[in-house]
C-alpha cells in the first residue's frame, strides 16, 4: 500500500497566506522525512465563503522543492476551464520539475462561478473536457497537429516541450457521477476514487468502472487510488473533537457549492457529522482507523491510499499530531497490506 | 543601482530539461550568493525550431525555493492569452509564494501561433490586453466584481485570494513599439526597457514615455528597469567569441518569429551580427561593459539592469564565468551609482 498526503489548501478568511504556506511545507516535510509516498493537492478558483486558496499550479511547482523523492500530483487540475496549449505545456513543465516522478490527475468540475468565469458554457462541459485531453495527448506525441475547435487553433504545429515520462504522465480521474466513472475507465489510467462517496457507493461504482473497463477491452489498472478523510489521535472521541468542526465545515462548503449535484442519485453531503462520519470518514485511534480503512483494500482493491489531514481553519499542530501517529503506527501496518 | 538576471529556460531539443532545470538553480543560486538583487523569468508558447520553453507559472513558482531573499518576477506574463480571473489568482498565488516581494510584468506578445493557439481574434489583441489587466486590478482590490466580455463572465464575484502587496505588485510592461510605450506609461507602473532596441531608440522611447506620464499627470516612476544583453569576458574578444554565436542564433530566432514587427517602424533584427551588436548588447571586460552601461543611467535614468548573460544553447560554464565576473567586478562598481 502507498500512502500520500492531500494538502487541501484550503485556509479562512483571517489566515495570512505566507505562514499557513510555511504550514504547510511543515506538512510536506514530516511527510517526506516519514517515508510517505505521494503529495497533492486540488484545485478551484474564485473560493466562496470563508475560504480562500492558492493556485494548484504554482503551489504545487513550489512544492516540488520540499518533497524530495515523494510522487506529485495534480488532484486535480480542472481540465475543461483551461486552453490545451497551456494544459499540455504546464504539464510538461510540470513533469519535468518533478524528474518524471509526476501524476496528472483531471477533473471535470462542478460550479456554474467558474464555468462562467471561464465562459465554458452549459452543455459544453464535458465535450471541452474530452476534446482537452485527446489534444493534450496529441500534443504530447505526434509530429504535427492541425486541430481547430472554440478554444484552439493550431496549424501544422509541433509542440517541442513534452513531458519526462514517454508518452506521458499517468492520468488520473477523479469522478463521483456513474457517468464520470465510465469515462475515467474510457480516458484515464485510472480512477481516483473521491473522498466525498460512502464505502457502499464505491463498491457500487467499482463494479461499474470494472465493467466498462471490459467493454473496452482495458486491463483493470496496476494502480488504484483513493482520497481519504483521515484523523488519528489516541481514541476516537479526541479525533472527532479535534477534526470534526473543520472535517463538518469542509464538507458543509462542499454542499453549497454544489459538490453533490456531481454525486450519483440523491446522495447529499448536507447531513450531521454523525450521519457523514459513517462509512465515509476515517477517525479514530491508528488500530481504529486501520480497520475502518480495511474496506478500501479489501473490497475495492485500493493500493494507494491519499490521506487528508487538515482542513481549512485546522491548526498546525492538530494536523501534525495526525500526521506523526499516521506515520509512527498505522503507515508501518498499512506498508504490510 | 540594482541587478538582475535573466532566466534562460529556452533549450535546444537535444538538450535534457531536467539537467537545463538543474542548471538554471545553480545561476540562480550564483546570483544569490553574489549578491544580486532579482530574478526574471520569460515566456513562451509553441517554440518554433529546435527549441523549447519551460512554462514560465510552475518554472517561477519552483525557482522560489532558490533565490533566497531576491525579487522574482515574471518578466514577462503574455497576460491577453490568459484569462483575467486565472491570472489574478495565479499572480496573486506567486505574490504570496514570493512573501510579497515579486514583480508582475506583462506584454503583448507579437506571435501569431501563439493568439490562433488561444484564440485571441487579429484586432482584438490590444482591447483583450488592457481588458485583462483592468480586471485583474479589479479582482485585487473590489469586494463585489460584476462584468461580461467573451472570455469571462461574473456576477458579483468576490476573489478571496489577493496579493501579499497591497494593493497589487508592481506591474512592469513590456513595450517596444512607440504605441506600447505610451500604453505601458497609461497602464503600468514602470516600462521594462526592452533588449532588442538601440541606445538610440531607447531614448526617443524614453522621451515618449515621459512626455504621455506627464500629458496624464503621473509621476516618472522611481524604478526604471532595463533588460540587456551582455557577457563579461576577460577581454572583448573572448567575450564575442564565447557569447557571440548564441547572442546571435537568438536574434535570428527573433527575427524569424517575428519579435521586429512589434518594433518601431524600419526596425529590423534581420542584421549582420556586428551591425546588431552596435549600441544594443553589451560585450567586453568588466570595465569595458561599465562604460557601455554608462549611458543607461547617464541618460536613460535607468536604476535596475535585468541581465541576459545565459543564451539559448550556451554552455552553463561559459554562464557561470560571465556571471562571476559581472559579480565579483562589474557589480560592486555599479553599486556606487
Amino acid at each position: 500500500m502507498k500512502i500520500g498526503l492531500f494538502v487541501t489548501n484550503q485556509q479562512y478568511l483571517e489566515t495570512d497566506m505566507v505562514s499557513a504556506l510555511d504550514d504547510q511545507y511543515a506538512m510536506v516535510r514530516m511527510a517526506r522525512d516519514h517515508g510517505w509516498d505521494s503529495l497533492f493537492s486540488g484545485q478551484h478558483y474564485l473560493n466562496e465563503g470563508n475560504n480562500k486558496q492558492l493556485q494548484l499550479v504554482p503551489f504545487l511547482a513550489r512544492m516540488q522543492a520540499e518533497a524530495g523523492e515523494m510522487t506529485l500530483g495534480l488532484g486535480i487540475l480542472l481540465l475543461n476551464l483551461h486552453n490545451p496549449v497551456y494544459v499540455a505545456e504546464t504539464v510538461a513543465t510540470l513533469d519535468v520539475i518533478c524528474r518524471g516522478n509526476f501524476v496528472f490527475g483531471v477533473g471535470l468540475g462542478y460550479r456554474a462561478v467558474e464555468f462562467d468565469a471561464f465562459r465554458v458554457p452549459k452543455g459544453q462541459r464535458v465535450k471541452r473536457f474530452e476534446e482537452c485531453l485527446a489534444l493534450v495527448q496529441r500534443l504530447w506525441t505526434e509530429e504535427s497537429v492541425t486541430h481547430e475547435s472554440d478554444t484552439c487553433i493550431l496549424d501544422g504545429v509541433r509542440m517541442n516541450i513534452r513531458p519526462v515520462q514517454k508518452p506521458r504522465p499517468p492520468i488520473w480521474f477523479a469522478a463521483n457521477g456513474d457517468q464520470a466513472v465510465r469515462r475515467a475507465a474510457r480516458l484515464g489510467d485510472t480512477w481516483f476514487i473521491n473522498p466525498h462517496a460512502t464505502t457502499g457507493t464505491n463498491k457500487r461504482q467499482i463494479a461499474i468502472y470494472r465493467e466498462e473497463l471490459q467493454k473496452h477491452g482495458k486491463p483493470f489498472p496496476k494502480e488504484l487510488p483513493i482520497a481519504k478523510e483521515v484523523f488519528c489521535a489516541k481514541d476516537r472521541p479526541t479525533a472527532i473533537e479535534m477534526a470534526g468542526p473543520y472535517l463538518l465545515g469542509k464538507y458543509k462548503d462542499y454542499s453549497k457549492w454544489g459538490q453533490a449535484e456531481a454525486m450519483p442519485g440523491d446522495e447529499s453531503l448536507d447531513q450531521p457529522l454523525e450521519s457523514l462520519l459513517e462509512d465515509r470518514f476515517v477517525l479514530g485511534s491508528p488500530e481504529e482507523c486501520f480497520e475502518q480503512l480495511r474496506p478500501n483494500w479489501e473490497q475495492l482493491g485500493v493500493n494507494h491510499l491519499i490521506i487528508r489531514t487538515h482542513w481549512a481553519g485546522m491548526p498546525l499542530s492538530h494536523a501534525l499530531s495526525s500526521m506523526r501517529l499516521i506515520s509512527t503506527e498505522l503507515l508501518p501496518a498499512l506498508r504490510k497490506v | 543601482m540594482k541587478i538582475g538576471l535573466v532566466v534562460n529556460s529556452q533549450h535546444h531539443l537535444e538538450k535534457d530539461l531536467v539537467q537545463a532545470l538543474q542548471e538554471q538553480y545553480a545561476l540562480v543560486r550564483l546570483a544569490r550568493d553574489g549578491g544580486w538583487n532579482t530574478v526574471i523569468t520569460n515566456m513562451h508558447y509553441l517554440n518554433e525550431g529546435e527549441n523549447r520553453h519551460l512554462q514560465i507559472i510552475p518554472l517561477t513558482a519552483r525557482l522560489q525555493a532558490e533565490v533566497g531573499e531576491m525579487t522574482l518576477g515574471l518578466g514577462i506574463l503574455l497576460i491577453n492569452l490568459h484569462n483575467p480571473v486565472y491570472v489574478a489568482e495565479t499572480v496573486a498565488t506567486l505574490d504570496v509564494i514570493c512573501r510579497g516581494n515579486f514583480i508582475f510584468g506583462v506584454g503583448l506578445g507579437y506571435r501569431d501561433v501563439e493568439f490562433d493557439a488561444f484564440r485571441v481574434p487579429r484586432g482584438q489583441r490590444v482591447r483583450r490586453f488592457e481588458e485583462c489587466l483592468a480586471l485583474v486590478k479589479r479582482l485585487w482590490t473590489e469586494d463585489s466584481v460584476t462584468y461580461e466580455s467573451e472570455v469571462c463572465k461574473l456576477d458579483g464575484v468576490r476573489m478571496n485570494i489577493r496579493p501579499v502587496q497591497r494593493p497589487y505588485p508592481p506591474i512592469w510592461i513590456a513595450a517596444n513599439h512607440d504605441n506600447a510605450v505610451r500604453r505601458a506609461a497609461r497602464l503600468g507602473d514602470t516600462w521594462y526597457v526592452n533588449p532588442h532596441a538601440t541606445l538610440q531608440t531607447n531614448r526617443r522611447q524614453l522621451d515618449l514615455y515621459r512626455e504621455e506620464r506627464a500629458r496624464l499627470g503621473l509621476p516618472f516612476p522611481m524604478e526604471l528597469p532595463c533588460r540587456r544583453e551582455i557577457f563579461c569576458g576577460k577581454d572583448r574578444a573572448t567575450a564575442l567569441e564565447l557569447a557571440g554565436p548564441y547572442i546571435s542564433e537568438k536574434y535570428r530566432l527573433y527575427a524569424q518569429w517575428g519579435q521586429d514587427k512589434a518594433m518601431p517602424s524600419g526596425e529590423s533584427l534581420s542584421l549582420p551580427f556586428e551591425e546588431l551588436l552596435r549600441d544594443r548588447f553589451i560585450l567586453g571586460s568588466p570595465e569595458e561593459c561599465y562604460e557601455q552601461l554608462r549611458p543607461y543611467w547617464e541618460e536613460l535614468g535607468v536604476n535596475h539592469f535585468i541581465f541576459r548573460t545565459h543564451f539559448l544553447g550556451m554552455p552553463v560554464s561559459s554562464a557561470i564565468s560571465s556571471m562571476r565576473l559581472i559579480s565579483e567586478e562589474l557589480l560592486p562598481e555599479l553599486r556606487k551609482l
